[in-house]
This record gives structure tokens, C-alpha cells and sequence, in this order.
């Protein structure tokens, strides 16, 4: 055995590794490679915290939001050009209020490419799901579960490890208390302003502790907004004053001299 | 190329239902050979000429066996028709053209109805086997028996050619199934259902066709009650022509499980109401996306059966500035109707109320869920007079004069909200609409 080899030896430290090493060796705070095809979100924060760098195919993401239908597009609204592409639809599954096609469309989802299943009863919105999951959608498959068991949840990932679109199961925040077989979980909150609180109870790898703040203005506005409306000082107290005073013409309390109609008669 | 004969005999009893018609059976074999014929009871068909397009002999003998142990039916290959004809009749089996004669050979003389109805005298002669029949000298067996009987047994040896009456295919379709036991749960007639769903993809087949839309009467039996009437009739309608039984199946089964049947059913009967012409799939080695949407389109079509069918919705935009009737939903997967650009300049939230909610007022400030923040607006939507709904004196015009804003709460998010003008000089707030 040579000199130098032997320095080799006490030179090593375990801390560093060799390059080829390294790169074999996953470490507990990495995140998982991906294993299926991810969509990119469209946040470039939320991207870095996901495993594979976006929303997942081949399997359920859970969104769990503190009310149904508050935030769903405006987190989801900036993947949709790259899940719309090749003819694919979104498949909503039983939410509480109708979409509105017109609005969907100003976000970028045409009304050709939007399916909304009803279903009331919670078996019907999971037998909907699944057979929708089963049938290999292109697109991405948004369902509304408040009262899915864990075990139905298992059931639904089943069927979407073969399914190549994104599958987010919406469910309220209570959720969080069960476990659940949905290899990612992220509770959206709203913030202030524009800003949704993104935190990711569970995903494959490393748990992330933090809270993301992202900037999310629905599409359609961010082309109407003024830029005072951008900031967190940004207040229309306008029109309230207008409406006092239209009140007070009306009789009710003696008017002051201003009387400003918010409707034109 | 030496032809391939396959005889199909309806088997005596079949679970469950009579035995089926031969001529039933001849217009399923149909679908693989136009060269089909009705002989004795049984069906004779000539596929040699199909073999390539069903992927070989051995997949297209698959198939025909497959399908024909679903319909009850016993199946043997042979050579020639009457051989086919003789070994269906004894048990059945594939004979290649070597082993013919040394397997027809050994057959008893009730094989061939030829040679079978003189089998009071050639048992006496000593023949117990066509083998036997044919070893005598042809001269006297001609004279002692007439010629048809040598003529039967030179084309079951493949030594005369054969001739027969081809059956044609019928211009409609329809068949009837007696049921063995009485059926008094909807659900359960499935299982007839099922045996009459693969005729008719037989028949589909045979004609390049889909179908559109297919009924399923029930004849109730003799012994039903008076107010009961004489059955029912369940009328499927699929949104692309189908030649798939699994998938009629199914749809079949939803609706069945919605009947309630009012007695007991004796006999079904499968007709095929709106047939269209079907181009049928490509093979192709790569996936196809074409392919794929198929399988969701089903999936929707089964959720339409078990939900009702108001139950898939697709969107339709029209030139309308109100946001209620800017879009209506439809149901029907196959109709693409033009859509209208969606003109409106103002922002639409994704998600609109079906009425609105009237909102809480404090202070003149609209709240929901904490004190609304008036963000953009107002957006002004009026008009609509020339719309009315409800008939007679329940019409009532579909006016609107709205003032839409864009609001912030920090607990609802972003809402669209509308103050309207009522009777007096009132007015009031309404949640409209969420930008979720």
C-alpha cells in the first residue's frame, strides 16, 4: 500500500462525500425525486417545496381549505395552461355552488374543456370520482369529499396511480385530524391582501415546517387592477361614504348637503 | 387454401334460458364470415377467407368459441361442413385435414342424417361406423340406398364439393329470450339480457354499425296479477354508437337497478332502435389519445345512468350580458354546440351562486362573514326585460339592474357582490358569485 493512500484515508471525512457518492446517498432532509410526471404550479416558491417540482400525476393531492371554493382557482389558476393542453378537461366533481363558464373562461379553461359532474350524496361523489379516475382522464380531476373516510381516500389513490392527471381531492381543514393515504397534503389559508398561506402537511421525503406566502390575483384581475389596489393599505372606503349619504337622502336621517346616488333610477 | 368449417349446435340445455334459435346463432356467426348457413339445427359457417383479418386461425377459433359458450352453443372445425356438421353432434373439437378420415371414421351412423336414417338396415349389414358405411362398394351402396347418402358421405369426406343456401343478415334487429325460471328482481334479468346484448353485437358487427339506442322489453308471465299489465320496456341511449357488450352492460345495469318490476318476468326481448354506421379502431402501436378519451366518455355515460342524466354537465356560453344566463349546462356528451365568445369586459368569478344571498347590512356596508372591503366597481349589468319565465300569469320578466363589485373579505376571500334596486327607493346587497 502506497503512501498517498493511506493519506487518502485520514483525509476522509465522513461529513463529505465523494461526488459519485453523494449523489447515490438520499438524505433524510431531501425531498423524493419524482416518480410520475408533475405539472408545474405556476409559484416558483411552491415548486421548490414539491416533490418533483409541481402538482403530482399518478396519484391524489389533498387541498384542504378552511371554506369549499374560497381559493381552489386561485392556487390552481396558474397550472392550467399546461394542463389544458392536448384536449384535456377538468373534470369538477360535485363542488357546492355551480362554476360559472364564463368566468372559468377568463381564467383560460374554454367551456369545451370543462366537465361538471353533481352528485349530492358522499358515496355518489366518490363512485363519480372513481370512475372517472378509472377511465384515464387527460386533464386534471378536481373533487369536492368533506366526509371521505381515510379508507375511501386509499381507495381513490388506488385507481389514480394509473391515471396521468393531476387528481386533487378538496376537503375541509378538519380533515388534517385523520390520517390520510394522499402522498401530498396542503392547507391553503387566505392571507392578507392577494397573499394564500400555503403550508404542506405531508409529502414524500423531508417534512417542510414552513408557511409560503403566495401572490395569488385570479388571472381575470390582474389585468384590471389598479396598481393601488396591489398594496395592503389599499382600501375603497369610497363607497361607504357614498352609500351613507345616499341613505340619508332617502329621508331617513336628516341629509346633509352631498347626496351622491350609488344607483341611478 | 383448404377451407375451415365451423358447425355451431345449440346446446340442449343452456343455464338458465332455453336453448337458443339456430337462426339466432347464424346471425351472430354472421360478424365473422358472410358464409353462413343453416343446416339441420346447426349452424355451418365458412371462415377460412376471415382467418387474417381476426388475427389468424387460432384467434378467430378463440373467439367463435368464446362467444358461443356465452350463447350456448357447442362448436367443432373440421374441413368440411358435414364433418363439422358430424363431430358438433358428438361432443365437438377441432379435426385438421390429415386426421379426417381416420376421426370420421370411428363416428356412429347417427353423425350424418344421411347415413343415419338407414341405420336399421346397416346394422344388420354389420356397420356400426360411417368408417364401415364407406368401406362397402359404392356401386351397391347407390343402388341399395340412392345416391344421397353417398353423395352426404363424399362431401363430409371432402371428396365432393358442397353447396348450401347462405343466410342474409336482417335490415333490423330483434331477439327474444325465454327465460328458464321467472325473474322477479330487474337486476337479475342481466343475465338473460346479457345472452340477447351479444347477439346484437353480433349483428352490429356483421352490419360495420354502433348502436345509438337499444330496448329491453319484459313480458311478464301468465300468472301475474291483473293490474300488473303485460311487462315493461327500458330504453338505452348511448352518446356514440357502441358495438361493446361490457359497455351496454353496464349502462344496461343502471338503469335496471332503478325498475321496479311489477311481476314476475317470463321472457325478454332486445331491439335496436337507432343504429349508426361505426368506422370501428384502429390498431395502433402507439397510444392514442383518441383511444383514451373513449374510455372517459363511457365513464361519464355510467355516471349518467346511475345519477340521471342531468347529472354530467357540459357548459354552453351565450350572448348574454347577465351572468345567470351568460352559460347554460347541457347533458349531452355528444352534442358540441357553438359556443359564444364571452364578451363581457368585466371580470366573471369561477364559481356563481344560484340565487343570490342577500347580504347582511350594518352601517350600509354589506357583510359577509365580517364587514365586506369594496375593491372594484361598480360594473353595472341591466337590462333583460325581453326575457320572461313561467307561463301565463306566472311569467315574470327577468329583469335585472345590478350594480356589481369586486369585495374582499379576510375571511370569504374575494366575493362578487351586487346592490339592486328594490320596490320604493330600497336597495340592497347579494352575494353572487365567489373568485375562489
Amino acid at each position: 500500500m502506497s503512501f498517498t493512500t493511506l493519506g487518502a484515508v485520514h483525509a476522509f471525512d465522513p461529513g463529505v462525500l465523494p461526488g459519485p457518492v453523494a449523489a447515490a446517498v438520499w438524505r433524510g432532509v431531501d425531498m423524493v425525486g419524482a416518480v410520475a410526471r408533475t405539472v408545474p404550479t405556476g409559484f416558483g416558491t411552491l415548486d421548490a417545496q414539491l416533490p418533483g417540482g409541481g402538482w403530482p400525476t399518478q396519484a391524489v393531492t389533498e387541498l384542504l381549505l378552511p371554506q369549499a371554493l374560497r381559493c381552489e382557482w386561485r392556487l390552481l389558476g396558474p397550472a392550467l395552461p399546461a394542463l389544458l393542453q392536448e384536449g384535456g378537461r377538468i373534470y369538477l366533481v360535485a363542488p357546492s355552488q355551480p362554476p360559472h363558464a364564463g368566468g372559468l373562461a377568463q381564467l383560460g379553461v374554454p367551456p369545451a374543456q370543462l366537465v361538471w359532474v353533481r352528485a349530492v350524496a358522499p358515496l355518489e361523489r366518490l363512485w363519480a370520482t372513481e370512475q372517472i379516475l378509472q377511465a384515464g382522464p387527460v386533464g386534471a380531476v378536481l373533487a369536492w369529499l368533506p366526509q371521505a373516510r381515510p379508507e375511501q381516500i386509499r381507495r381513490l389513490q388506488i385507481h389514480a396511480q394509473s391515471c396521468d392527471a393531476p387528481v386533487f381531492l378538496c376537503r375541509p381543514e378538519g380533515a388534517l385530524q385523520q390520517a390520510s393515504p394522499a402522498p401530498l397534503r396542503v392547507g391553503v389559508t387566505l392571507g392578507p391582501d392577494w397573499v394564500l398561506q400555503v403550508h404542506i402537511p405531508k409529502r414524500r421525503g423531508s417534512a417542510f415546517e414552513g408557511v409560503l406566502r403566495l401572490e395569488a390575483i385570479p388571472g381575470n384581475l390582474q389585468h384590471m387592477l389598479p396598481p393601488r389596489l396591489g398594496s395592503a393599505a389599499a382600501t375603497v372606503q369610497a363607497p361607504l361614504a357614498k352609500e351613507l349619504s345616499d341613505v340619508r337622502a332617502l329621508g331617513r336621517i336628516a341629509a346633509p348637503a352631498t347626496t351622491h346616488r350609488l344607483l341611478a333610477h | 387454401m383448404s377451407a375451415h368449417w365451423v358447425a355451431l349446435l345449440p346446446l340442449p340445455q343452456p343455464t338458465g334460458s332455453w336453448p337458443i334459435d339456430p337462426m339466432a346463432l347464424g346471425i351472430w356467426a354472421l360478424q365473422f364470415t358472410p358464409r353462413v348457413a343453416l343446416q339441420e339445427g346447426a349452424v355451418l359457417a365458412e371462415v377460412s377467407a376471415s382467418a387474417r383479418l381476426f388475427g389468424g386461425l387460432e384467434r378467430l377459433c378463440q373467439c367463435m368459441q368464446h362467444g358461443a359458450a356465452e350463447l350456448g352453443a357447442c362448436v367443432a372445425w373440421a374441413p368440411t361442413g358435414l364433418a363439422a356438421l358430424a363431430l358438433v353432434r358428438h361432443g365437438g373439437g377441432r379435426v385438421p385435414e390429415e386426421a379426417l378420415a381416420s376421426r370420421l371414421d370411428a363416428l356412429p351412423l347417427q353423425a350424418m342424417t344421411a347415413v343415419g336414417q338407414h341405420q336399421a338396415t346397416l346394422a344388420r349389414v354389420g356397420c356400426r361406423t360411417l368408417g364401415q358405411v364407406r368401406r362397402l362398394p359404392r356401386g351397391g351402396l347407390v343402388r341399395r340406398f340412392g345416391a344421397p347418402l353417398l353423395a352426404a358421405l363424399d362431401q363430409a369426406y371432402g371428396l365432393r364439393p358442397e353447396a348450401y343456401d347462405w343466410i342474409t343478415l336482417p335490415p333490423t334487429f330483434q331477439a327474444r329470450l325465454e327465460l328458464m325460471a321467472r325473474v322477479e328482481h330487474a337486476p337479475a334479468l342481466l343475465f338473460g339480457a346479457r345472452r340477447l346484448l351479444v347477439q346484437m353485437a353480433g349483428w352490429l358487427a356483421a352490419r360495420h354499425c354502433g348502436v345509438r339506442a337499444f330496448t329491453l322489453h319484459w313480458h311478464h308471465d301468465a300468472m301475474r296479477a291483473r293490474s300488473a299489465g303485460d311487462g315493461g320496456a327500458l330504453t338505452v341511449h348511448t352518446s356514440q354508437p357502441t358495438q361493446s357488450v361490457e359497455h351496454c352492460m353496464r349502462l344496461l345495469a343502471e338503469h335496471l337497478a332503478q325498475v321496479v318490476l311489477a311481476a314476475p318476468v317470463g321472457e325478454l326481448e332486445l331491439s335496436a332502435d337507432t343504429v349508426e354506421p361505426w368506422a370501428g379502431t384502429n390498431h395502433t402501436l402507439l397510444p392514442d389519445p383518441q383511444r383514451q378519451g373513449e374510455g372517459i366518455h363511457a365513464a361519464l355515460e355510467r355516471i349518467q345512468a346511475r345519477l340521471g342524466p342531468q347529472a354530467v354537465c357540459l357548459p354552453v356560453l351565450c350572448a348574454d350580458h347577465r351572468p345567470e344566463w351568460m352559460q347554460h349546462w347541457h347533458s349531452d356528451l355528444a352534442h358540441r354546440p357553438r359556443q359564444a365568445t364571452a364578451g363581457s369586459g368585466m371580470p366573471l368569478p369561477p364559481w356563481l351562486l344560484e340565487v343570490p344571498l342577500r347580504l347582511e347590512e350594518r352601517q350600509h356596508r354589506p357583510h359577509y362573514q365580517g364587514p365586506l372591503q369594496l375593491l372594484l366597481g361598480p360594473d353595472r349589468v341591466e337590462g333583460g326585460w325581453w326575457h320572461r319565465s313561467g307561463q301565463g300569469s306566472d311569467a315574470q320578466a327577468l329583469n335585472v339592474q345590478r350594480d356589481y363589485w369586486l369585495a374582499r373579505s379576510p375571511h370569504a376571500g374575494l366575493l362578487w357582490v351586487f346592490q339592486q334596486r328594490l320596490a320604493g327607493d330600497q336597495a340592497a346587497w347579494f352575494l353572487h358569485g365567489y373568485f375562489g
